[in-house]
């Protein structure tokens, strides 16, 4: 076993160049809350650890035509402190900070939570749900692939050798629109979710005029459910509407056992939280 | 009773901890130390074939790879010392040691060690071992039988049979076990994480051919034990006391959070049958309570998962009947009220099952079967306060207006629900030793050999020698976890203070007393010839009538290298009573309707548990006994997968443990009692108290909140998932 | 810096407003500079692997798992740890609630209680019991202190 080397690059060319250098060996630490419990546990040994936390456009908030782009090392807590980003995507944030601890948000990133590819991480239903677009950057140049096209599986990504995600886009939407997320963890606090459900809507008038709908945990990787979202557009989020979105999560639900939560009990919590978070989303669609 | 501030003043050592100025074990150094890291077996059942440690050799820093090849051997029946051979009895073994000059170092250099096993056939899960029974459970007996139980039951005019089961659980205190060893020819010195300093010390003398006085046993401050830090604790102790001995040079071994879950004892699994007959009027006739439970390949340990339903209700005919069975899993020890925790969720949740058959009130079913005397024993209580701790429970937490159909309360998506439970602990003691000097600077000293996991041992020491003394509490210094000082308790079974206040109390009084007999044959005190008897002390000053002298003054002058008074004390021989501390618990919970989420929103419990030195301290302990229960009903399971025999999960991140946010209202109530018939000077044990009949009173509430019961722990959301 | 396989870095950062200059491998955790090369042993290490808090600092005012951050990340930083709290023989004044309170059994949580609950304060998230337990739960306690430490911190930030 090798000591790492460590390298805190200035720009995301400098990153992308250093980890094509370390052919496959090498790590990107954001706030290094998953990256050094794996390399504790052993699971990881890394021989270059490229440190991004001083690369600026990694790092910064920004809003552009009603669009926010946010740094994938940005931590929970500096989004958290945010208002503006609070106020557009309060689902989105309230995710972010769910991630692990106060402690762990001081560090974590959702960049990180979502290069982790944990079926069950926090930030990423809702980022699906908000439709964001992931900016990636790698040996071939930069491209935007939506949030879900991301995770491959536990522990597995998409993201080809030598790629970094640099940032997020959340789109500008319409007046009208609110985001949820809830999830459902067995202790009060500090727990891995075992259903997590990200709603993203736009009412107009009344009815329902977009919707988005992802959960998290239910399946080896985020879902997005266009069934759900398909049932809410257009209707009332009468009580059949609502129900018929809760039946198309229930049934989108590929979920494992294991001792945090059974397939028969994760399959009926999606419907519940998605009932729960669409009544969330829909109270603040129409006061926004 | 009134929190009395005079009574309970402030931990001793409080300010050290706020801090972070305590220097815990693995915080002290030792000159040229060698730092340990385990390598451990993947396999639960097998033996070791080649070792090859030529990569692990090459690192930087890596002085030695030991295996069952290079260590001493160590006869210790009934203990798995690890390192004395080949085989291997359970995931996680240690089957190699690194020695390396740096922690960092060593951890590397354990990875790198190859390890080549013959996998064997393992019994994994405790339906699949041979039951047998063992000698003794915890410290009791493991079976009993009183009246014809069969009989009675087969006429009981009421009757249920229920069976009950318990996880796995760790005990995980927050400072993780450590010990580093240092060898001085055939003297040894060990600091370490240990509830029991002089057991320890005998114990190591005895695997090593020592003199226990040539063993030197240290433990000043330790981050919590619950039985980890005990007996449990002892096979790593000494693997790596034997490991120093090889190195020729002190090694520290300090475990990771992981290893916690597999080489520092466990809270065993159980299943439990109770059967209880009864009176239609609600009087019990009959109970049988019969407990299954694993221990491991090599060791045999039950924990005493009947005694609270032995004595705690007035029954005639009752049988108790515990059994083991053997399986390739670390070996279980006591935890947090070890049998009587786990055990009285089943006899509780039946006593509740019942209350609901006869349709009768909860409280009122268990105040009909208070009882008189100890009918296990058959001998009378040396104190009761049961029906006290059922009074004031009930009234302070609003008990009479609970209707008793279930699913009655509702706060919109939320069912409430409320549930309580008896409780009781036995007060146990053992021989303890200790000192009480005076200086010539006026301030006073206890030593006494026991230990400090939280429990408060150096504050109530401190309290102990100044009340007996006449001195106050900030002149009072406490030398504690030491192995040099006189012989004190081991800390466990809620014994430690029962076991020293008489010896401290004793020592102080006879330090007083010939303190007074100096004031009064110094012709140079203002004392002088006045009989010791008319003299009184207090804050500091020797006083009869209006003449006086600082204890300070009298001391300096006449005994200037200092005073000390020593004494023992022991336990009866065979006492005429029987004594336990009780208790009653009362919980409100309230449960998603939609989700199955259960959070406990109030605990209300009063204890009689004998005398209370610190008031304060003693509703920490209690309230701490409680989260116990907590965490026991809702969260705590260590998971073993069913096929490869490892933990599932090994962090605190898998294995949940109540945090803030899982907090209840909490609502103390102590039933001060007189008890002077103890020897202990009336105290009763605090530590376990709060931890028994905790989770029954949760699972009776989330019965009461949704009619459904829940018989399993702990109790999880697919418990309460309601059917589409 | 080097490309041997041993790399050191070297280090400047403050700790409790003190500069320190040391040399060190890449993979050293905080927890282990602060522990291991400067002997600040108040703060503890639970489980190193960010899952019980008691490691928690703060780092430019903000609460961080020790364990959970390499040591070379903290460049010109300032770190804040239990020892800097108490002046002389003066415990900080929350230091002094958690004793008045009996907020600790053991001890061995109670630093990273404190510096969580200066964080939190910081934060301005101190404003109820409830909220105040929500936010600390990162602080994980065996020993079962956990009403009187809400007790504490709530005295101390008058929530």
């Amino acid at each position: 076993m090798m000591e790492a080397q460590y390298r805190a690059p200035g720009s995301v060319d400098e990153a992308v160049a250093l980890m094509a250098g370390a052919g496959g060996k090498g790590r990107v630490l954001a706030g290094g809350t998953d990256l050094l419990v794996q390399m504790r546990a052993g699971m990881v040994a890394p021989g270059l650890i490229v440190d991004v936390k001083r690369i600026a456009e990694m790092t910064a908030i920004s809003q552009i035509a009603g669009a926010w782009r946010v740094g994938a090392a940005v931590t929970g807590a500096e989004i958290h402190d945010h208002a503006g980003l609070k106020k557009a995507w309060p689902g989105v944030v309230e995710a972010i900070n769910l991630i692990g601890s106060k402690q762990v948000q001081g560090r974590a990133s959702a960049g990180g939570n979502l290069c982790n590819a944990s079926p069950a991480a926090d930030s990423v239903p809702a980022l699906v749900a908000a439709g964001a677009i992931a900016t990636v950057q790698g040996p071939n140049g930069r491209r935007e692939v939506p949030v879900e096209q991301i995770p491959a599986g536990p522990g597995k990504t998409s993201l080809k050798p030598g790629e970094i995600v640099v940032s997020f886009t959340l789109p500008a939407r319409p007046a009208g629109s609110g985001d949820a997320y809830l999830r459902l963890i067995p202790r009060t606090e500090m727990d891995i979710a075992v259903v997590g459900c990200g709603v993203n809507l736009t009412m107009k008038d009344g009815t329902c005029t977009a919707a988005r709908v992802a959960l998290g945990a239910v399946a080896p990787t985020v879902l997005l459910v266009e069934g759900a979202a398909k049932a809410l557009v257009g209707s009332k989020l009468d009580d059949k509407a609502i129900e018929a979105a809760a039946a198309a999560c229930r049934a989108a639900c590929k979920p494992i056992d294991d001792k945090r939560g059974t397939i028969v009990y994760r399959t009926k919590i999606a419907g519940v939280l998605l009932k729960r978070a669409v009544a969330i989303a829909a109270e603040r669609a129409r006061s926004n | 009773m009134m929190l009395r501030e005079d009574r309970s003043p402030r931990r001793y050592e409080a300010a050290l901890k706020v801090r972070g100025a305590a220097r815990f074990t693995a915080e002290i150094p030792v000159a040229s130390m060698l730092h340990a890291a385990l390598v451990l077996s993947p396999l639960p059942s097998g033996r070791v074939g080649r070792i090859d440690a030529g990569e692990a050799l090459a690192l930087p820093g890596i002085v030695r790879v030991l295996t069952h090849a290079e260590m001493p051997r160590i006869d210790r029946p009934g203990v798995l010392i690890p390192l004395q051979g080949p085989d291997v009895h359970h995931a996680g073994q240690p089957v190699a040691l690194v020695a390396a000059t740096t922690p960092a170092a060593a951890r590397r250099g354990a990875a790198s060690v190859e390890v080549a096993y013959e996998r064997r056939p393992a019994i994994l899960n405790l339906a699949d071992g041979e039951p047998f029974a063992p000698k003794t459970a915890g410290r009791t007996a493991t079976d009993s039988r009183r009246g014809d139980p069969e009989t009675a039951l087969r006429q009981a005019e009421v009757a249920i049979g229920r069976r009950y089961t318990t996880a796995t659980n760790n005990h995980h205190p927050m400072e993780p076990q450590c010990v580093t060893a240092q060898w001085d020819g055939e003297r040894l010195t060990v600091l370490t994480t240990t509830q029991a300093v002089f057991a320890h010390r005998l114990a190591i003398a005895e695997c090593f051919g020592l003199r226990p006085e040539d063993v030197r046993i240290v433990s000043h401050y330790l981050g919590g034990g619950f039985g980890a830090k005990g007996g449990a604790w002892f096979p790593h102790l000494v693997m790596a006391i034997a490991a120093a001995r090889v190195l020729g040079r002190p090694l520290r071994l300090e475990l990771t959070r992981e290893q916690m879950f597999t080489l520092t004892g466990r809270r065993q699994e159980t299943v439990q049958d109770l059967k209880l007959g009864a009176t239609k009027d609600g009087r019990l006739t009959a109970i049988v309570h019969e407990s299954l439970a694993p221990t491991s390949m090599f060791g045999e340990y039950a924990d005493a998962l009947a005694t609270v339903t032995r004595v705690l209700h007035a029954c005639p005919n009752v049988a108790t009947r515990q059994r083991l069975a053997r399986v390739n899993a670390p070996q279980p020890n006591p935890a947090r009220a070890p049998g009587e925790g786990p055990g009285s969720f089943a006899l509780e949740s039946a006593l509740d099952e019942l209350a609901y058959e006869l349709d009768l009130d909860p409280l009122e079913l268990r105040l009909r079967n208070i009882a008189a005397h100890d009918q296990h024993v058959d001998l009378p209580w040396s104190s009761n306060g049961l029906r006290e701790c059922y009074r004031a429970g009930a009234a302070s937490f609003g008990w009479a207006r609970r209707p008793m159909r279930p699913g009655s309360l509702r706060e919109g998506h939320q069912a409430i629900g409320i549930g309580m439970a008896a409780a009781c602990y036995p007060a146990y003691r053992m021989a303890s030793e200790a000192a009480v000097g005076i200086g010539a600077d006026g301030r006073v000293k206890v030593r006494c050999g026991t230990q400090d996991m939280g429990s408060g041992t150096y504050t109530v020491l401190a309290q102990l020698a100044a009340e007996a003394l006449g001195m106050s509490y900030a002149e009072v210094d406490v030398e504690l976890g030491d192995s040099l000082l006189p012989e004190g308790p081991y800390s466990g079974g809620s014994m430690a203070t029962a076991s020293f206040t008489p010896a401290v109390e004793t020592a102080a009084r006879d330090l007083r007393g010939r303190l007074l007999a100096l004031a009064s044959a110094d012709a140079a005190s203002p004392l002088a010839g006045i009989a010791p008897e008319r003299m009184s002390i207090a804050d500091g000053m020797i006083r009869s009538g209006n003449r006086s002298e600082p204890v300070s003054e009298l001391v300096a002058r006449r005994a200037p290298q200092g005073l000390e008074a020593r004494a023992g004390a022991a336990p009866e021989a065979r006492p005429d009573f029987s004594a336990f501390g009780f208790g009653a618990v009362f919980a409100e919970v309230r449960v998603d309707s939609d989700l199955g989420e259960v959070r406990v929103s109030r605990l209300t419990a009063a204890y009689a548990a004998g005398r209370i030195l610190n008031p304060l301290l003693a509703r920490s302990q209690f309230v701490g006994g409680l989260i116990w229960g907590v965490g026991m009903a809702l969260h705590e399971a260590t998971v073993m997968d069913p096929h490869l025999g490892r933990v599932v999960g090994t962090s605190l991140a898998d294995y949940l443990i109540p945090v803030h946010a899982d907090m209840p209202a909490f609502d103390i109530h102590m039933v001060e009692e007189d008890e002077p018939r103890l020897g202990s000077g009336g105290v009763k044990g605090i530590g376990m108290l709060g931890t028994v009949g905790t989770a029954a009173a949760i699972a009776n509430a989330v019965f009461h909140a949704t009619g459904r019961r829940v018989r399993d722990l702990p109790i999880r959301v697919e418990h309460l998932l309601r059917p589409d | 810096m080097t490309d041997s396989s041993r790399q050191r870095v070297a280090l400047a950062l403050a700790i409790n407003g003190r500069r320190h200059r040391v040399t060190i491998e890449p993979s050293t955790t905080l927890l282990d500079l602060l522990r291991d090369e400067l002997g600040l042993f108040g703060t503890k290490k639970g489980c190193d692997m960010g899952a019980c808090g008691a490691c928690t600092v703060l780092v430019d005012g903000r609460r961080i798992n020790a364990c959970l951050a390499l040591a070379v990340m903290q460049e010109g930083r300032d770190v804040q740890t239990i020892e800097g709290l108490a002046e002389g023989e003066a415990l900080h004044p929350l230091q002094q609630a958690f004793v008045e309170h009996d907020a600790l059994q053991c001890g061995y949580c109670t630093p990273g209680q404190i510096m969580s609950a200066l964080g939190l304060i910081g934060e301005g998230r101190a404003t109820d019991a409830a909220g105040i337990a929500e936010q600390m739960s990162g602080n994980l306690c065996r020993c079962g202190a956990h009403p009187n430490i809400v007790a504490a911190i709530a005295a101390y930030a008058g929530a």
